[in-house]
């Protein structure tokens, strides 16, 4: 299929522009959505599902919902960036329903935790405590800290009040603490 | 979540106000545990921080989206972004080998050609040893005799009854030879002449003159000439053209590919796309300049963020048009085909374009011909800031007429 339109001509719209324009049935609006978008749902799905087959399951099925469901169709997307995390998210919660049990913090730590001098950096390791917290403090903490979302996005993709939102990022933040606390005796 | 972890919580992510800052100063200059706690969750966020990088999705992930979506797969190779720059490098190239190589076919100039439209063309070629009856028609066959082995060089130009053409004869000296004598029936005989005098004939007797036609005589020096033969032609084709310098061609390319990193997919093509048109005013035989336009796709690859995984690639038709010369030098030798070069320099609705062609062209006639070439062409567009390139090349056969 040819999109008959050069995708340059949408790089200076707005994600409302842009959607408004594929509720036309417009084909580059949508390229230019997937790729302001496509890295951030990709790590957004990685980091809450800690690996790779199913966030790229996530991945492609949420742009798929999105074209199918906003293509052509006239529809109101009053903040496009909490609409696509959001449809992210559902994925993410049916893969994590249909998913294995994550790994106990005390079997981490004495399974997958070594001496500091055998310790992959820090940041891997936060990458890997991740998949130790709640889901609901694991999905504030990867949209904050990782993807940049405010509170009041946060909030919106969530569906929970924005009080709710800084518990489990708080809470998030300090049991990512407690777990990487031999991390940081060691060194 | 305790008080102290939320007040230090709370003083990380920029929300405590500063009563409550001053009460976690309070607490952590008694409680260097709550310093330590401080510099874990500074190290926590310092690291994610480092570790916010794009987490590009896989390309074959990609290209299965695209295709679930029934888009334009994405590719996974370099993009045409760095071919621009061996895109007019090779046309221009192209060119610069064609015209030297046609400068060493068509060598140093050994053999004369016909000049077309010359005032006075020549009708017919005479070499030494040959009777000049045999190259003058209708010349009385009692005019002529003798050795023609002259070592001068006479031209006898005669005049027909039809003004526009003027018959000229030229010998080829041969060194070394003994003068003939030319003898005319009514005429005096023509004296011997040494290897640098001149020939000269000439009639006196008004009986022996041609009703119908008049003789003159020019005598020119006797100059060593190297081997030069003026090749026989018909008048028509030597007479000064009668059309118009204007030059009407239609052109088709075919076997047409995209420089693109992956090989894009066919898509519908109408009847009048890879066909271009042009118009030429042909300043010379050989160089003409003009304007040409035509409808082609071009591959594109688009880049939406630098560095990314991501490459789009698209195929979108333009018109094209713009400004050409074409180069078109003497015919190769022992064939009656003619090399032919031509470069354009033209826009389209998203750029500018260049274009080179290389090629041979064959005339059927004075007012039509054929031509078959290698044709690329360039075209330049920006996206994000960036000028990229998309290139195409493929053959091409065309049509040209001579506007009367």
């Amino acid at each position: 299929m040819l999109m008959a339109h050069p995708i340059h001509q949408h790089s200076g719209l707005s994600d409302e522009q842009l959607f408004a324009l594929l509720g036309e049935g417009d084909r580059p609006a949508f390229v230019e959505l997937y790729g302001r978008y496509r890295s951030r749902i990709y790590a957004y799905a990685l980091r809450m599902l800690g690996d790779s087959d199913r966030a790229g399951d996530v991945f492609q099925e949420t742009f798929i919902r999105i074209y199918n469901v906003c293509f052509g169709q006239r529809r109101e997307i009053a903040n496009p960036a909490s609409y696509i995390f959001r449809t992210a998210r559902n994925l993410c919660l049916n893969a994590i329903r249909d998913a294995k049990p994550t790994v106990d913090v005390e079997d981490f730590h004495q399974v997958d935790f070594q001496p500091s001098h055998e310790n992959v950096e820090l940041a891997e390791l936060v990458r890997r405590s991740l998949e130790l917290l709640p889901q609901h403090h694991r999905e504030a903490f990867v949209l904050r800290e990782y993807n940049g979302l405010s509170y009041q996005e946060i909030s919106e993709v969530t569906g929970t009040s924005l009080a709710a939102v800084k518990v489990h990022i708080f809470r998030a933040k300090e049991k990512l603490r407690r777990i990487l606390t031999p991390y940081f005796e060691e060194a | 979540m305790n008080t102290s972890d939320a007040l230090i919580l709370e003083f990380i992510d920029r929300t405590l106000d500063p009563e409550g800052e001053q009460q976690l100063f309070a607490l952590m200059a008694a409680h260097p545990e709550m310093r330590e706690a401080l510099r874990q969750h500074i190290s926590i966020g310092e690291a994610v921080r480092a570790d916010r990088v794009a987490y590009a999705p896989p390309a074959s992930l990609e290209m299965r989206l695209f295709q679930a979506l029934d888009l334009a797969p994405a590719p996974t190779a370099a993009a045409t972004v760095a071919w621009w720059r061996g895109g007019i490098g090779t046309t221009v190239s192209g060119m610069v080998i064609g015209v030297v190589a046609t400068l060493l076919l068509l060598g140093t100039g050994e053999s004369e050609r016909v000049v077309r439209n010359t005032i006075e063309p020549t009708i017919a070629t005479v070499t030494t040893g040959h009777s000049i009856a045999a190259a003058i028609p209708g010349l009385p066959r009692a005019t002529v005799g003798g050795d023609f082995s002259s070592p001068g060089a006479t031209v006898v130009r005669s005049i027909p009854s039809a003004p526009r053409v003027v018959e000229k004869i030229r010998y080829i000296e041969r060194p070394g030879r003994q003068a003939a004598s030319l003898a005319s029936n009514g005429s005096e005989p023509v004296s011997s002449v040494g290897a640098s005098a001149p020939v000269q004939l000439h009639q006196t007797s008004p009986q022996a003159a041609s009703p119908s036609a008049a003789n003159e005589v020019l005598s020119v020096p006797a100059t060593p000439l190297t081997a030069v033969s003026l090749a026989a032609s018909s008048p028509l084709e030597d007479a000064v053209s009668l059309r118009s310098p204007f030059t009407v061609e239609l052109r088709r390319s075919f076997g047409n590919k995209d420089m693109a990193s992956v090989p894009m997919g066919n898509a519908r093509q109408s009847l009048f796309e890879n066909t271009a048109g042009a118009v030429y005013y042909n300043l010379t035989d050989s160089f003409a300049v003009g304007v040409e336009g035509g409808y082609e796709r071009y591959a594109q690859v688009l880049r939406p963020s630098v560095g990314d995984t991501l490459m789009i690639e698209q195929r979108p038709a333009y018109l094209w048009g713009g400004a050409t010369f074409r180069y078109i030098p003497g015919a190769i030798p022992g064939t009656a085909v003619r090399p032919l070069f031509q470069g354009t320099i033209g826009a389209t609705g998203a750029g500018p374009l260049v274009r080179g062609r290389l090629g041979a062209s064959l005339a059927l006639g004075e007012a039509f011909g054929l031509n078959a070439g290698f044709e690329v062409g360039t075209l330049f567009y920006q996206y994000n800031g960036e000028t990229l390139a998309s290139g195409r090349w493929g053959l091409t056969t065309g049509i040209e007429f001579k506007l009367p």
